[in-house]
């Protein structure tokens, strides 16, 4: 009885985030010329994806480069506006917000990028880009300085950096380093859904399961819901429940990674499995 | 003294190694000069003396006496100020004003405003600053200008309009750079955070474009320089009797071959060492605050 | 394509090894404050026709090494000491000339961002053609002839065609295919190549791969491949080197290394990749980070990190132990190996 009932709230429960029928287009800019000679051609990163984000659980968006997954998470966070479709958030409707609503939604839905060198500006040591982060979000009501280095001494622990790291500048921490310090900005603003585009790409295989198991841990402490973008099957397969595999905008599978990547119904799903190396196993591609 | 010799290499590294520390040694020299103008010329620049005519350069006139019997050397002192005020004020007109226009074209880009303020500095800049200089002298002429109770000499006119000239150069520079900055990942994590775009370019993109400004700032002081030199050398600058290198050189084209050679060489070494000095400065500053250069990241 | 290997002959297999790194050693600074010593005491064989790999993380040293054997060691850097053997001729002691007919003709590099190995203004079959040109003598028909034939070898459809196309026309996998022809062009006896692949979609890895299994297996090259994806290399390599911290740390068939790692280095890494096995629970991760240049222990320099560590690791360096048996090579530097 009691494996039962948590399984029925989350079916029960309303999904997070909702797409439906999201496109985003990007117009091929014409020289002067071409104006008036060839007609206008578009070209869809995202044509028509339609999602449910489940609470609470780790979602995995994965694909090649140029599938749309990217494009995809910066829609869910606003940073994109797609070209049609609509966007929930809790069964609201945020793709057009007003001004004032915006910025609620803002704290809401955070995001953790790829590129570790350019996701924290260079000239600013930690401690101010997380001190920013925690005044931004109370921007309306004001906060004190000692309650905004008290919490940052706890992001901090959160994501397991020693507060002494908290006077340093970007370029004196190590790529995993700057991860974390992304994934606490991005949990000082309080959000209940987090993007993480492609957040272990660029890190060394021995360093990428630190911040895969922290965000493991955020997900089962914090009830953080996550959206995992990437293209390494084999991590999205490990925490997330439920995944979608992208191919030039569309999404053509989903559902549990055991059915989806343990018994592939669509054929890019069975070239991708195949196309992983495999190791000594894989030796027969070869000999 | 292993301290000093520390210290010493730390500063020379700090300018971007041995040249650009010499070029900063003599850019702090000229600023001395410059500022102690009262305290070190030996004599009033503008003392006449029909009897000290074009003496040689000896005890009592180092660098001799012009053809009104005024000392060189306090000229030559004297004169720096018109070179760099000129220089410096022009220089910080175009930052003020050409830095935040970048700015905006390059945070705010792909629309109507980013190609309307790119298509006007270009516009602008296609004509090189110096005809644009002597052309804009010619119109507003050379006497001092007044609007209501305020006189603007011809020096502040030339300041103010070298200052305009440089605007298109600095703008592109921050647009360069600006353009950049916007699409890291760190200002989409602002905008994330629900901060507005003006604070964010301000806070956040700015100081990271203010590297190749600082370095073309130097390299404007020296244009800035030659331009205020070549003006009143064709007397549409800072006017007689007030020194100037420039207005110095040009009285000294009548006495270039009777043998009064310290009337020439002196302002004119004077010019030729302060925008060698303001260039290895600021060549050593590029090496040193280019990100991309080895020697910025090896001082890390 | 046949008629290239035919016109030129498979490349008969030699006693002593076609490369052979003794003892080199790469300097970060001139000065003996901030020396940083970035590959340290690397000894590595290579013959005619095998493929090695040669493994590591960031840090490792693994890319600089192979910079040092072609002699394209970054400004700062410098072989400070060793022998790099190649053909029987030390290349650390040529003369820049010498080795510059060396580079293209003898042994070649391929890169992992291929679009800024390619010149962007001129098309690609032009670029091929005049690697051809600088190194053999060779006639402007029969030239484009084997240009042609070159990219028919590296698996581009439409020779004829895309040698007219630019480098920025093409997608990355063409280009690094485009890369490959580049480097094979004059029949280098080795071909290095570093992290070919890393910035590849999976798909189109495994189209490269087979590439360039396809190349050294037709031409006899002999590859040094460069990676920091084990399993990758597991499936391509005769040997490996493994490097932590710019020393080979461990080395041997890829069957005996991977199945019975020595070095605990190697068996945690091997740990820490991600594999579609289903299994639940934390990824497996190595804790800490590889230290900096310039800040090594003495010892050994993973004894920081290692599960495996006894007090003497980190204050003796650790003896070199080799398999036994001979002829398996299976080496492993460290205290515990046995």
């Amino acid at each position: 009885m009691n494996a039962i009932a948590p399984a029925l709230a989350a079916i029960k429960a309303p999904p997070l985030c909702e797409l439906h029928d999201i496109r985003k287009e990007y117009v091929l800019r014409r020289g002067l010329l071409e104006r008036f000679t060839r007609p206008e051609r578009r070209v869809a990163a995202v044509d028509g994806v339609s999602l449910a984000i489940p609470q609470g659980r780790i979602f995995g968006l994965v694909g090649e480069s140029g599938c749309g997954k990217s494009t995809l998470g910066q829609i869910m966070v606003r940073l994109i506006e797609p070209t049609s479709g609509t966007l929930l958030y809790r069964g609201n409707d945020v793709s057009r917000l007003p001004p004032e609503e915006r910025h609620s939604f803002r704290h809401r839905v955070q995001m953790v990028f790829q590129d570790t060198s350019s996701s924290l500006n260079p000239r600013k040591r930690i401690r101010r880009a997380l001190g920013e982060a925690i005044r931004a979000r109370e921007v309306s009501n004001g906060i004190k300085t000692p309650v905004v280095q008290a919490e940052m001494t706890e992001l901090m622990r959160q994501v397991g950096l020693d507060v002494a790291l908290l006077g340093r500048f970007p370029h004196e921490l190590s790529g995993g380093q700057r991860q974390r310090i992304g994934i606490a900005r991005a949990l000082a603003m309080k959000p209940e859904l987090l993007i993480a585009d492609e957040p272990v790409s660029s890190l060394d295989v021995s360093l990428q399961g630190q911040i895969i198991n922290l965000l493991q841990d955020l997900n089962d402490r914090l009830n953080l819901t996550i959206v995992l973008v990437s293209h390494d099957l084999a991590v999205v397969a490990r925490i997330c429940a439920e995944i979608a595999v992208m191919k030039e905008g569309k999404i053509v599978e989903q559902g549990p990674p055991r059915t989806v990547l343990g018994a592939p119904s669509h054929a890019y799903t069975r070239t991708l499995l195949s196309s992983i190396p495999r190791g000594l196993v894989g030796r027969s591609r070869y000999r | 003294m292993r301290r000093l010799l520390d210290r010493s290499r730390r500063m020379v590294a700090y300018c971007g190694g041995p040249a650009g520390f010499f070029g900063a040694c003599i850019v702090v020299l000229l600023l001395v000069m410059t500022l102690g103008a009262p305290l070190i010329a030996p004599q009033d620049p503008l003392a006449v003396s029909i009897v000290d005519q074009l003496q040689d350069p000896g005890n009592s006139h180092w660098f001799g006496t012009d053809q009104s019997g005024r000392d060189v050397l306090s000229r030559v002192i004297w004169g720096s100020r018109a070179s760099l005020i000129v220089s410096g004020c022009a220089v910080v007109i175009g930052v003020i004003c050409g830095v935040p226009i970048g700015l905006v074209a390059g945070f705010f880009r792909g629309g109507w405003l980013e190609q309307t303020i790119m298509r006007v500095l270009e516009a602008v800049s296609a004509i090189p600053i110096l005809i644009w200089a002597i052309a804009l002298v010619g119109i507003f002429g050379v006497k001092d200008a007044h609007i209501g109770p305020v006189t603007i000499s011809n020096a502040t006119k030339l300041l103010i309009m070298l200052g305009l000239l440089y605007i298109p150069t600095l703008a592109r520079l921050t647009y360069t750079s600006a353009l950049g900055e916007s699409q890291a990942n760190y200002v989409a994590a602002r905008r994330l955070q629900g901060v507005s775009g003006v604070r964010i370019m301000f806070s956040d993109v700015l100081p990271n474009c203010l590297s190749p400004v600082i370095v073309q700032a130097t390299l404007l002081l020296a244009i800035g320089i030659i331009i205020e030199a070549a003006i009143s050398f064709v007397g549409l600058g800072v006017q007689p009797p007030t020194p100037s290198w420039g207005n110095m050189l040009a009285s000294a084209r009548d006495y270039l071959l009777s043998g009064e050679w310290w009337l020439s060489v002196f302002p004119g070494a004077a010019i030729s060492i302060t925008v060698v000095a303001f260039n290895l400065l600021g060549d050593g500053l590029r090496d040193r605050l280019d990100p991309r250069h080895a020697s910025a990241q090896m001082t890390r | 394509m046949s008629d290239v290997v035919a016109a030129i002959g498979p490349i008969a297999p030699r006693p002593e090894p076609l490369l052979r790194v003794d003892g080199l050693w790469v300097t970060f600074g001139a000065r003996p404050e901030n020396k940083r010593d970035a590959v340290r005491n690397v000894d590595l064989r290579v013959e005619s026709g095998e493929v090695i790999g040669l493994v590591g993380e960031s840090g490792s040293g693994k890319s600089l090494t192979a910079l040092a054997v072609m002699q394209l060691l970054p400004p700062g850097a410098r072989a400070t000491s060793g022998r790099i053997m190649f053909d029987g001729i030390d290349l650390l002691a040529l003369k820049r000339r010498a080795m510059n007919e060396r580079r293209g003709r003898d042994i070649a590099m391929i890169f992992q961002d291929p679009l800024t190995a390619l010149n962007p203004t001129i098309p690609i079959g032009r670029q091929i053609y005049d690697c051809i040109r600088t190194h053999d003598d060779i006639g402007r028909q029969a030239g484009i002839a084997r240009v042609e034939e070159l990219l028919e070898l590296v698996g581009i459809p439409h020779p004829h065609e895309r040698a007219r196309a630019y480098a920025h026309e093409l997608s990355g996998g063409m280009r690094q295919r485009v890369m490959t022809a580049l480097a094979i062009a004059c029949r280098p006896k080795l071909l290095i190549a570093d992290e070919p692949t890393t910035a590849l979609d999976v798909t189109v890895q495994a189209q490269i791969m087979k590439m360039l299994d396809r190349i050294r297996r037709e031409l006899g090259i002999a590859v040094l491949f460069i990676s920091h994806n084990l399993d990758l290399v597991s499936e391509i390599c005769d040997r490996t080197y493994v490097m932590y911290a710019g020393s080979i740390v461990e080395s041997g068939a890829v069957e005996t290394l991977f199945d019975a790692p020595r070095h605990p280095y190697t068996r945690q890494l091997l740990r820490c990749i991600p594999r579609l096995d289903w299994t639940v629970g934390p990824m497996s991760t190595i804790p800490g980070l590889p230290p900096r240049l310039g800040t090594l222990p003495p010892g050994c320099p993973f004894a920081p990190r290692c599960e495996a560590a006894e007090p003497r690791c980190s204050d003796e360096k650790p003896p070199i132990w080799r398999e036994p048996a001979s002829g398996s090579g299976h080496m492993a530097v460290c205290w515990r190996a046995a």
